[in-house]
């Protein structure tokens, strides 16, 4: 059983998205019904055909261990921690005036796992109106630390100096 | 349709939700951490909801928009209670539950002050006896099932029984006394809005009376609303020191609604359907009226909700639920509205609890005599039916059940003033109009109340008339001098 968790929690550090954690949601479902789908492909074909390689290669050597240790039984035990560990994922969406690049997730990612350790992904949202620094929602909680909000209250604060400078 | 600055919510509360399902006006939002019950949401639209349930990491909230709300939208809390606007501006118009009015060509003006749609009703410390008569202009409701200022009377009977015209007569005889009168109309077809509406204006009583209306195609939270509305804004009216009436038309097709709400909730469903807590929610709201203590006095407001019955049956849950919880019903027959009976009210059948004691010594006389002659007509009647010869005496008391009738008929007037209706039930009793034939009696009858109505001095001499009587035989004594004929100019005494 500690082999499982240190094994998930391994899996868990290569999800660092929402849409990543669908994948590997994905992947589980197809994993449990494998035996009977799979056809002539090895298991290894199907999980690359539904997740991205990184995570494909740690699911298929993490299960193929547990199916070691502890047979069919070991790897459905297995399965089944990994699609609670997904499903307890917390999700932290930002929404940011940009398409965020491999780069940046990455870079963001590495922010949240210092900060906030384990147990979180991202949800990154694309929204021009933002103009730069992000919204930030999590646990329906909402702050906005975005330019356009700066702007905003520039314009209500001091709209009278605005007005005149303007006028001048 | 009232829309929100959904931004500036979202940044005032910092809390957002998402919607994750949604039901018909059933929506259920992920997030909202600090949401509390019964306190107003706004949607990405600017459409607004309240929250209903609260579970662990998402809220239930009932829209109030006609058009479903897309799953993935965002929601913000709002942190106030549903309020709507209330002022004398609202006399006259026509609004709906969120207090906004339904022509957009005539917004609401002179409403400056909010209040809350749900609130608890006041204690007894506020509360006085019953004491003050209130006359709907209906002869046979004024003398046989009276109401006091203040009661709580349900209306009930089939559709198209005359309920709504008795509705809509209490509203003009009360109007005609300075009352306000607040009519709410639950989820019912614009046709039927419209109606009550251009009735109210040709009585001319409309600058007097609000209307809160939900169409049946309204969102289900609309419907649910609307008779709270109504309350609160009858409340207001008696906060400024103005007696109130107000119409709630009907709480059967509200307490449908309730049913629908439930069940989409997957509330646990109770008898016939309806949730478990389908009389609290009718109960709050009824006891919401009452006759109050004010610093402005002695202010009632007099309820009067309307139920509807299947085929006369009024043994129903709701129906039972609502009899139970008022000062009494007012029962309207088919088989009586089918017999030319109009109003169709069955007095045998009907109740009123604390009506009479706000009635004179001379107005309870009346009405015992009354009641206890059609009862032991109603006997001869089963006796006559057997086709036996008739005795003189049975033939003249069933002639003067047939002058009864037509005093309580009131195809024609749609208000028969107190007084008067003491009047003409003398004339009546007092066999002056025995010889008379029907057409004879009913234009006399219009002659008397033309009179009271056009000449203040035989007005005077009525109300006087009838003010020094006790008793019915008091009253019968100089009657005479009120009666009429063709030769005869009303009011001169012979």
């Amino acid at each position: 059983m500690a082999i499982t968790q240190k094994t998930i929690s391994s899996i868990l550090r290569t999800v660092r998205t929402k849409d990543e954690r669908d994948q590997a949601e994905n992947a589980v479902s197809v994993l449990e019904g494998t035996p009977y789908q799979a056809g002539q492909d090895s298991l290894e074909d199907v999980l690359r055909r539904v997740v991205p390689l990184e995570i494909a290669g740690v699911i298929h050597k993490s299960m193929a261990d547990a199916e070691r240790a502890g047979g069919e039984e070991g790897r459905k035990e297995f399965l089944k921690t990994l699609k609670d560990a997904l499903a307890a994922l917390r999700v932290v969406r930002l929404e940011l005036a940009i398409e965020p690049t491999e780069e940046l997730i990455e870079h963001i990612a590495d922010w949240i796992l210092r900060d906030l350790g384990e147990g979180f992904i991202l949800d990154i949202g694309f929204d021009p109106s933002v103009l730069g620094g992000a919204k930030i929602i999590f646990d329906g909680r909402y702050v906005e630390k975005t330019f356009d909000a700066e702007l905003r209250s520039l314009f209500v604060s001091q709209r009278e100096d605005l007005v005149k400078e303007l006028m001048r | 349709m009232l829309k929100l600055d959904f931004d500036n919510f979202l940044n005032a509360t910092g809390e957002i939700g998402f919607v994750e399902r949604s039901l018909a006006s059933l929506v259920y939002v992920n997030g909202l951490p600090g949401a509390g019950l019964q306190e107003l949401v706004v949607f990405e639209s600017g459409e607004v909801g309240q929250a209903t349930a609260l579970f662990e990491g998402s809220v239930e909230i009932m829209s109030f928009s006609r058009t479903s709300v897309k799953v993935g939208s965002r929601v913000a809390r709002t942190g106030r209670l549903l309020e709507v606007p209330v002022g004398e501006g609202l006399l006259g118009t026509v609004i709906n539950p969120l207090g906004h009015s339904v022509n957009a060509l005539k917004p609401l003006m002179n409403v400056h002050e909010m209040r809350f749609v749900e609130v608890v009703p006041s204690g007894i410390t506020s509360r006085s006896r019953i004491k003050k008569s209130l006359e709907t202009g209906v002869s046979m409701v004024d003398l046989l099932l009276p109401l006091g200022k203040g009661q709580r009377e349900l209306v009930i009977g089939d559709q198209k029984t005359g309920k709504s015209r008795f509705l809509l007569r209490a509203l003009l005889a009360q109007v005609k006394v300075g009352a306000v009168g607040v009519y709410a109309i639950v989820g019912k077809d614009q046709i039927s809005i419209k109606q009550i509406e251009t009735t109210l204006s040709e009585m001319g009583i409309l600058g007097k009376v609000v209307l809160v209306v939900s169409n049946g195609d309204d969102a289900a939270g609309m419907i649910y609303l609307t008779p709270y509305t109504a309350m609160t804004i009858a409340e207001y009216f008696r906060d400024m020191g103005r007696d109130v009436l107000v119409v709630l038309d009907d709480l059967t097709v509200h307490a449908k609604t309730c049913r629908e709400i439930a069940l989409l909730g997957k509330r646990f469903p109770g008898r016939n359907s309806y949730p478990g807590d389908i009389f609290y929610t009718h109960s709050r709201l009824l006891e919401r009226a009452g006759n109050f203590l004010t610093t402005r006095g002695e202010v009632a407001i007099t309820c009067i909700p309307v139920v509807e019955t299947v085929q006369g049956d009024m043994t129903g849950y709701i129906q039972t639920n609502v009899m139970s919880m008022t000062d009494g019903h007012i029962f309207f027959d088919h088989n009586l509205f089918s017999e030319g009976r109009r109003p169709a009210i069955d007095p045998f059948l009907s109740v009123t609890r604390v009506g009479r004691q706000t009635q004179t010594q001379l107005k309870r006389e009346i009405g015992k005599e009354l009641i206890t002659f059609l009862r032991d007509v109603e006997k001869l009647h089963n006796f006559a039916s057997f086709g036996a010869e008739l005795g003189e005496h049975i033939k003249r008391a069933l002639a003067k059940e047939e002058r009864v009738r037509q005093f309580f008929d009131q195809t024609a007037h749609d208000r028969i003033p107190g007084p008067l209706q003491i009047i003409i039930f003398g004339l009546e009793w007092s066999e002056l109009w025995e010889v008379k034939s029907e057409i004879e009696i009913r234009g006399d009858i219009q002659k008397i109340i033309f009179q009271y109505e056009s000449k203040p001095d035989y007005r005077k001499r009525v109300d006087a008339y009838v003010q020094s009587c006790n008793s019915v035989g008091a009253l019968l004594k100089r009657i005479d001098g009120f009666n009429t004929s063709p030769s005869q100019v009303p009011g001169e005494a012979k």
